[in-house]
């Protein structure tokens, strides 16, 4: 009984040491080798983050590899887990590089947009700029008509529209400045003519606070007879001369 | 009734037959899904690969599918159902690696257009 018990499993024996003879099978270089390169990529950030599935695959291909029964199988797994490494690198690459486009499009749309934005800016400064002066000349020729009564500070009536202008814009221009200089003619003595130039511009800046001007954007200066703009030997040059000039700041 | 002997002798021939379909492989189906499927999504690569990236790749895995299909015609199953994953493999890698090559042309190109823009409105 005994010795049919040994012949009986003596064959079966053989063929299953030969069937499972690959069991304790050693890893192949190219194993080895795409096991390295797994390695590799799961290190690499882009390929955590877009590829991470791609390369679980590849890592239960190369599990599979590990526990070939045979060499052949072993190889060609070890292959395609190499290979698959090499797709998930590729997919994260790709990935990648759609992601820098799309941030390159943001950053040329963001440029696009404030190149727009200032030439915008630009005109409307501009535009701005153009009203402003304007404006100004429109005060200072106005202000051409402003006349004084002869030896006195008081205005000749019916020319007061300047000094209206001039205190509307200034409070509509709340950083504007304005310097008013004092012109006489040349009758009577210089040093007079100074004074009176400098009290017609204190005038007219008092007039200007009356109306709710700052008095500290106003500055007044009085020339008196030194800077005709027109002969003093006719009566039309010498009402000429006697005016207030006006001039814009900031 | 059988006896001692022909129980012995059946249990030698299951033993021999179960241990030659294991080496052999004998039972295995022919792997045609694989096939097909490695077929198409190898097919569905070269489409995309316009900008002939992986034409190299494309080759290598048209071969590997060839072989499996000879390998089924010639009844090693198992052999070719190795070579069909193979070729199914190499053709997503392939197919990858077109998108990742269109991808960095498609930001390179992008990159020049910013440059140029950069430069108009300096």
């Amino acid at each position: 009984m005994k010795k049919f018990t040994e012949k009986k499993l003596l064959i079966p024996a053989i063929i299953l040491t030969l069937a499972s003879g690959c069991a304790d099978l050693q890893k192949t270089q190219g194993l080895l080798d795409a096991e390295k390169a797994y390695a590799r990529a799961a290190e690499d950030k882009s390929v955590a983050k877009y590829a991470s599935s791609d390369l679980g695959v590849a890592n239960a291909t190369l599990m599979r590899a590990g526990i070939a029964e045979c060499e052949t199988e072993m190889t060609s797994l070890a292959y395609i887990g190499n290979v698959q490494v090499e797709t998930a690198i590729k997919k994260a690459e790709a990935q990648q590089a759609m992601q820098n486009t799309k941030n390159l499009i943001e950053k040329k749309e963001e440029l696009v947009a404030a190149s727009v934005l200032a030439k915008k800016e630009s005109a409307q400064n501009q535009l701005g700029a153009m009203q402003e002066r304007t404006a100004e000349n429109e005060i200072i020729l106005a202000f051409g008509k402003v006349e004084f009564v002869t030896g006195k500070v008081d205005l000749v009536p019916g020319v007061v529209g300047g000094v209206d202008l001039l205190a509307d814009y200034l409070n509509a221009n709340k950083t504007k400045k304005v310097t008013l200089s004092g012109h006489t003619d040349s009758t009577g003595s210089a040093e007079r003519n100074k004074e009176l130039s400098q009290q017609r511009a204190d005038f007219i800046r008092d007039v200007l606070v009356s109306k709710g001007v700052a008095a500290s954007r106003i500055s007044s200066i009085g020339y008196g007879q030194s800077q005709p703009i027109a002969s003093n030997s006719t009566r039309e040059g010498r009402q000429k001369n006697r005016r207030i000039a006006i001039e814009f700041g900031r | 009734m059988l006896t001692k002997k022909s129980i012995a002798a059946l249990i030698k021939v299951a033993t021999v037959g179960v241990a030659i379909s294991v080496l052999t492989a004998c039972g295995a189906p022919a792997p045609k899904t694989e096939i097909a499927y490695a077929e198409a999504t190898l097919q569905a690569a070269q489409n995309a690969d316009l900008a002939q990236h992986s034409g190299v790749e494309l080759e290598r895995s048209s071969n590997k599918l060839q072989q499996a299909k000879a390998k089924m015609k010639a009844g090693e199953n198992i052999e070719a159902l190795r070579l069909a994953n193979e070729a199914l493999a190499v053709a997503n890698f392939a197919q990858a690696k077109s998108q990742a090559g269109v991808a960095k042309t498609t930001e390179s190109d992008m990159q020049k257009s910013l440059d140029v823009l950069k430069n108009q409105l300096k």
